[in-house]
C-alpha cells in the first residue's frame, strides 16, 4: 500500500451535482500534489473531506495507510485526530488573537519554552520576526499568508493542504509570492496537496498535477508529463497552452534569459524567476508564432527558429501548423497568411517568436 | 432614604447579579446547542425556552408556583430530599429572575455565535483543538461582543422583574421585596413620593448597566 494520500469517495451536494473521486494517489513522502481545475470543478471540497471538515457520502480515505474515513466500518477521523495543516483560501487567521499566539494555537501541546522556541524559529523562518504583536488585519495580504502557512506546519503535521494559496492577492504580489512560496514548500520538505485554478501557479507549484473537470478526475501524473500530454480533450481544454516543453536555463543577462529547448536555444524575458532557477517549462501560445520563409529580411522578433511543416489542420478560418523547430511547436494562422507563404508538408519556414512572449515558469529539477 | 429602601437595593442587584451568573453557563451551552448543532426537538426547546417571552410573566410565576410550591413537584422533593424551601424565599426571588432573564440571554448569545464564521472553529479543530477549547478561545470571544450584550440585556431585565417574582416570592419585606414590588407596594399605600424615589434608584442602576456595557465593548473594540 502506499505510504501516501489515497482516496476514492463520493460526495453528494443537495440539488447539485456530485463529487466523484474515483481514485486520487499522492506519491509517498514529500512533495506538492496540485488539484487543478474551474472554479466549481470539486477542488474546494476534496480538499475539505481529506481535511475532515466535510464527510463524504461514501468511500474511504487513507494516509500513510492509517484510515482516515471509510464508509464500510463507519470511521471517520476527526480533523484533530489527523494531524494535518490547513491553509484555507483567505488564510482565516484568528481575527482576535497576534500573529504569535495565531501561530502557537496548534502548540498546545509542547512545554512553554519549547513553544516559544518554535514559534520563533516560525518567525524566523518566514521573516515574520518583530510582528508577532500584530493583531491579523495589521498585516499585507503576503504577511497573512506566511503567518497562514506558519500556523499550519508549526506543529509538524503530516500532511500540509493548501487552498488557492495566492489567490487573495493583487497580481503584482502574486506572481512575487508564486516563487516565493515554491521556495518555502520545498524547504519544508512535506507531503502537499495544493488547490489552484491558476494554470501558471499550478505548474510553478506542482510536482504532480491531478486535473479535475466537473467533480471528476480526468487526469494525474507528474506536472510536465500532464502539461505536455493532455490525456483527452477536457483535460487538454483546461490546460489550454499549445507548446509546452520542458528547457534548461542557460544564463540570463540584462533581464533576458538563454533558454535551451532540445536543441534549439530561445531568448526569453527573466522576469518572476526566482533566483537559483535552471530548469524552467518554455510556455508559447500558438498564436503568438509568427512564420516566414527568407531568412535575411530584418525583423523584430529575439527568436528566429528554422523548422519543418510537418502537419497542416484546418480550423475554421485558422490554420494549425506543426512545426519541428528541434521541439514540435504549433502555430496559428489565418487561411490567407498559410496561402501566402504556401505552406505544405515538408515546407521549412522560420518561426519568429518576440522574448516577452515566451513564459518561462520554474519547474522541479528531475 | 432609609434602611429599608437601602436594604431593596441591595437585595434587588445581588440577587439580578446571581441570577444572571447562573443561567450564564447553561444560557450559552443552550445558545452554542442552538446555533451550532442539529437535534431532535430543537424547535420545541427553543419554543419552550421563550415563553417566558411571550407569556404575561404572571402566568411564569404562577406556572413556577405550582412547581416549586411545598406541594408542587420540584418544591416537593427539594423539602424532603435537602430541606430546601424556594416558594416565598430568596431563592424564589433568583428563580423568577433566572427563568425571566434566561431567553434574553439565549437569543442573543446564539445571534452572536451563529454570527461566527465556522471555518474559524474548523481551523482550530485541524489545529488539534477540541470542542472545548475551540469554544473558549475561538467561539466565544469571536461572540464576546453579542454575548456581552445579551447578558446585560438578561441583567438589566432581572432588576426591574416584577409579575413573576411577586407570585412565586410575594412581597415579605426584608427576605423576597425586590425594588420593582416595593414600588408596586409604596403606590398601593399611596405613598408615591418613596416610590418615586425607588423608581429613580432603577433608572440610575439601569444606567449604570448600559454604560458599563458602553465602556466594555468600547474598549474591546477590535
Amino acid at each position: 500500500m502506499s505510504t501516501g494520500l489515497a482516496a476514492q469517495f463520493v460526495k453528494r451536494f443537495a440539488g447539485g451535482p456530485a463529487i466523484r473521486v474515483d481514485n486520487l494517489n499522492t506519491a509517498s513522502g514529500a512533495g506538492i500534489t496540485v488539484l487543478f481545475g474551474a472554479s466549481g470543478s470539486g477542488k474546494t471540497t476534496i480538499l475539505r473531506c481529506v481535511a475532515g471538515l466535510e464527510r463524504p457520502d461514501e468511500g474511504r480515505i487513507y494516509f500513510g495507510g492509517q484510515s482516515w474515513f471509510d464508509s464500510q466500518c463507519r470511521r471517520c477521523l476527526s480533523p484533530q485526530e489527523r494531524h494535518l495543516g490547513f491553509v484555507p483560501q483567505d488564510y482565516g487567521l484568528f481575527p482576535h488573537l497576534t500573529v504569535g499566539l495565531n501561530i502557537a494555537y496548534g502548540l498546545a501541546k509542547l512545554a512553554p519554552g519549547e513553544r516559544r522556541q518554535r514559534i520563533g524559529q516560525m518567525l524566523e523562518w518566514l521573516g515574520l520576526t518583530g510582528l508577532e504583536n500584530r493583531l491579523p488585519r495589521e498585516l499585507s495580504g503576503g504577511q497573512q499568508q506566511r503567518v497562514a502557512l506558519a500556523r499550519a506546519v508549526a506543529c509538524r503535521p503530516r500532511l500540509l493542504l493548501l487552498d488557492e494559496p495566492l489567490s487573495a492577492l493583487d497580481t503584482p504580489t502574486r506572481l512575487r509570492l508564486r516563487g516565493e512560496l515554491r521556495g518555502l514548500l520545498r524547504q519544508l520538505d512535506l507531503p502537499t496537496l495544493l488547490v489552484t485554478h491558476d494554470r501558471q501557479e499550478a505548474l510553478a507549484l506542482g510536482d504532480d498535477l491531478i486535473v479535475l473537470h466537473e467533480g471528476r478526475i480526468i487526469q494525474q501524473g507528474p506536472a510536465a508529463e500532464v502539461f505536455s500530454r493532455p490525456s483527452n480533450l477536457a483535460a487538454a481544454g483546461i490546460l489550454a497552452v499549445e507548446t509546452i516543453q520542458p528547457g534548461r536555463l542557460l544564463q540570463c543577462v540584462d533581464g533576458l534569459a538563454t533558454v535551451a529547448v532540445h536543441t534549439a536555444q530561445l531568448t526569453a524575458l527573466a522576469q518572476d524567476l526566482p533566483a537559483g532557477t535552471s530548469d524552467v517549462f518554455v510556455c508559447i501560445r500558438a498564436e503568438d508564432v509568427i512564420l516566414a520563409l527568407g531568412k535575411d529580411d530584418l525583423s523584430s522578433p529575439r527568436n528566429r527558429l528554422p523548422g519543418i511543416v510537418r502537419r497542416l489542420d484546418r480550423e475554421g478560418p485558422l490554420v494549425r501548423v506543426s512545426l519541428d523547430c528541434g521541439f514540435p511547436l504549433l502555430a496559428l494562422l489565418t487561411k490567407p497568411a498559410c496561402e501566402e507563404l504556401a505552406l505544405r508538408e515538408g515546407t521549412v519556414v522560420h518561426a519568429l517568436l518576440k522574448a516577452p512572449q515566451i513564459h518561462l515558469l520554474p519547474r522541479a529539477s528531475s | 432614604m432609609t434602611a429599608e429602601e437601602w436594604q431593596f437595593i441591595r437585595f434587588t442587584a445581588g440577587m439580578a447579579v446571581l441570577s444572571t451568573l447562573l443561567i450564564l453557563p447553561a444560557g450559552l451551552a443552550m445558545a452554542w446547542l442552538l446555533a451550532r448543532r442539529r437535534w431532535r426537538g430543537k424547535a420545541l426547546v427553543e419554543t419552550f425556552i421563550s415563553l417566558p417571552l411571550v407569556l404575561p410573566p404572571v402566568v411564569t410565576g404562577l406556572a413556577l408556583l405550582q412547581l416549586f410550591g411545598r406541594r408542587g413537584p420540584f418544591g416537593h422533593w427539594l423539602l424532603n430530599a435537602f430541606g430546601v424551601e424556594v416558594a416565598f424565599t430568596w431563592k424564589a426571588v433568583v428563580l423568577a429572575l433566572a427563568v425571566m432573564s434566561f431567553p434574553l440571554l439565549v437569543r442573543a448569545a446564539r445571534t452572536a455565535i451563529e454570527e461566527v464564521n465556522p471555518l474559524f472553529e474548523q481551523l482550530a479543530r485541524t489545529l488539534g483543538a477540541g470542542e472545548w477549547r475551540v469554544f473558549f478561545t475561538i467561539t466565544l470571544p469571536l461572540a464576546r461582543r453579542g454575548v456581552l450584550a445579551g447578558t446585560l440585556l438578561a441583567f438589566a431585565r432581572a432588576l426591574g422583574e416584577f409579575g413573576a417574582t411577586v407570585l412565586v416570592a410575594g412581597n415579605i419585606p426584608g427576605q423576597t421585596t425586590t425594588l420593582s414590588v416595593s414600588i408596586y407596594h409604596q403606590v398601593q399605600l399611596g405613598q408615591d413620593g418613596r416610590a418615586w424615589t425607588l423608581a429613580g434608584v432603577s433608572a440610575l442602576l439601569a444606567f449604570i448597566a448600559v454604560g458599563a456595557s458602553e465602556l466594555l465593548l468600547r474598549r474591546h473594540q477590535p
